[in-house]
């Protein structure tokens, strides 16, 4: 699998005002982008997620390291041709049309003018803008400029995207659509960088990411990897369950009710749940369901950024009146 | 390069064309050139040459402001509003911005100017004037004074803050026009110290009245082509020292 994007030990400082001290908005930032996959970025505000994109995008200078898009350093024009970016809150010359605006983006990609305009109708189309194609951006919405936005960074088919928080401003609608669009691109082969703050977002789009907390890669993998954790909790559904079997289960449990003849408890830790459901086989009771509880991404992220020790699972022996 | 250049010359001028500024100076300028015949039936002189010499100033005047005002805030513009992280994540050069900025911007006040210049043809031949090839060696200084004023404030942009840049290219059209009274000083200065200064001065300041032709018109003067053509090569020679200078200032800029 080809590497699309890679910065290894990117490090920028800035000076707040002049004669202040430096202060490091990275601090050797190294992650990499294979081929074909969607990408998550992801911190909090101040982490470094923008200075890190604005460097691959040539609109910073790094201090030290590298980045390279495809294999060429991100510093080298033409190997931004090859690259589809969407800003974060983007801004877009307001004395232009979306048609003009998108004439404009593409001929900056080597598009010819003929190009453009059999691509403009049905891009502006897909991303719901078709009657505003003639409408100066100036008067455009938050949303309307956004699917602008996306729509200038797909004109040319680019092999890899970088979306800085695409789906801000949007309503559900645009929200929804915007999705579809990443999953379109992602189907079609191409790479897609996406940051944002909307975790869950991240989750349902993105097969691996990396987190930035102040400037510094704190933690990389695919979202099955970093949540793959011991469960914190099981959820046990049973019906038929031996009486004594039930007192056991509601003294064990942290949160238990009973519906006919029907329980369900939330059982702490990772071997509660396995050992209850085996019980209630061997004692003739009906199993139900047994679900495990896992951390979710934004618990693990919050977790991860604030340095608060995670919710272990409780993996302590059975108590003995539990076995018993 | 040439195509992302005009890319960026084209997006500047719809952008300069659109904005009302450009509109207001030159609604001003025409109201200028009306105004101006007024004054010429107040004048004792030849009422004609009053109008047009008075026109071609308030033009020049109202050319240099606009000039400074729009090239010394071009880029900083840009990156205040962020359009710019739209153009520089592409497949363009930061001189082929600051080149292509230079020229849609130049393409702008060369088509206010030209506009106001009809107007004034037409003004002049309406009272029965014509205006001959003195009045066009006029306005030809006028589009060559705008090239370099243009880059000047583009460079100054580049360079400080948009209000720091106007200022300084107001002080630099001042200094340009008289760079006669700085090798008087060379000449005539007491202190051989301060006449080195005027002097270093004299050769480094470009001479905005060498395609000064106002003063030609009304056909009395003769127009001396050569003398437009030359002050009109040393005006694009200074351009691209300075739009050269915007370009190496820009290059390093965080955006």
């Amino acid at each position: 699998m080809r590497t699309v994007l890679e910065t290894f030990r990117l490090e920028k400082s800035f000076r707040a005002a002049p004669f202040r001290p430096k202060f490091a908005a990275l601090k050797g930032v190294s992650f990499r982008v294979e081929e074909g996959e969607c990408f998550g970025l992801l911190g909090q505000n101040g982490a470094g997620k923008t200075t890190t994109i604005k460097i691959v995008t040539g609109l910073l200078h790094a201090d030290g390291g590298s980045a390279t898009l495809l294999g060429r350093p991100s510093s080298d024009c033409a190997a931004r041709r090859e690259l589809g970016f969407l800003p974060e809150n983007p801004y877009f010359h307001e004395h232009l049309t979306p048609r003009e605006g998108l004439e404009l983006y593409g001929r900056l990609v080597g598009l010819t003018r003929a190009e453009v305009r059999a691509r403009t109708g049905k891009l502006l189309e897909r991303v719901g803008l078709t009657d505003a194609a003639d409408r100066r951006l100036r008067g455009f919405s938050k949303g309307m400029r956004q699917r602008f936005g996306l729509a200038s960074a797909l004109l040319h088919e680019p092999p890899l995207l970088l979306l800085d928080e695409p789906l801000n401003g949007l309503d559900p609608a645009g929200r929804m659509l915007v999705k579809e669009l990443i999953l379109e691109q992602r189907r079609a082969g191409r790479t897609v960088v996406l940051c944002s703050h909307v975790l869950a977002d991240v989750q349902e789009l993105c097969d691996r990411l990396v987190v930035l907390h102040r400037g510094e890669v704190v933690s990389e993998g695919t979202i099955h990897e970093l949540l793959e954790s011991a469960p914190r909790s099981f959820e046990l559904c049973a019906q038929r369950v031996p009486e004594g079997l039930r007192a056991r289960i509601e003294s064990a449990a942290t949160l238990c009710r009973t519906a006919g003849d029907v329980v369900t408890a939330r059982l702490p830790g990772n071997e509660l749940g396995p050992f209850f459901a085996a019980e209630v086989n061997a004692q003739g009771g009906r199993l139900l369901s047994l679900v495990p509880e896992r951390e979710s991404l934004e618990e693990w992220f919050v977790r991860l950024t604030a340095g608060t020790p995670a919710l272990e699972p409780v993996v302590e022996p059975l108590p003995q009146e539990v076995m018993a | 390069m040439r195509d992302r250049v005009q890319v960026i010359a084209r997006a500047t001028f719809l952008e300069a064309v659109r904005d009302r500024v450009l509109f207001v100076v030159l609604l001003f300028a025409v109201g200028v050139v009306l105004f101006s015949r007024v004054l010429g039936w107040l004048s004792i002189d030849d009422e004609l040459k009053m109008v047009e010499d008075f026109s071609l100033s308030g033009m020049s005047i109202l050319g240099l402001l606009l000039a400074m005002l729009v090239g010394a805030f071009a880029l900083a513009k840009e990156i205040e509003r962020r359009t710019l992280y739209s153009l520089l994540s592409r497949d363009l050069k930061r001189a082929e911005f600051v080149v292509g900025k230079y020229f849609g911007l130049v393409a702008a006040f060369w088509a206010a100017l030209f506009a106001a210049a009809v107007v004034l043809a037409l003004w002049l031949a309406l009272w029965g004037g014509r205006p001959g090839e003195s009045y066009v060696a006029a306005v030809a200084g006028l589009l060559c004074e705008s090239l370099l004023v243009t880059a000047v404030a583009l460079f100054l942009g580049a360079l400080a803050a948009p209000p720091i840049a106007a200022v300084g290219t107001c002080c630099f059209v001042l200094a340009a026009h008289s760079t006669e009274a700085l090798r008087e000083l060379t000449s005539n200065g007491k202190s051989p110290n301060f006449a080195a200064v005027w002097r270093v001065l004299y050769h480094f300041i470009p001479n905005l009245e060498d395609v000064n032709f106002i003063n030609t018109t009304g056909g009395q003067v003769p127009v001396q082509w050569s003398h437009l053509g030359m002050g009109a090569a040393a005006m694009a020679l200074w351009s691209a020292v300075f739009v050269g200078g915007a370009v190496l200032l820009f290059r390093r800029r965080e955006v």
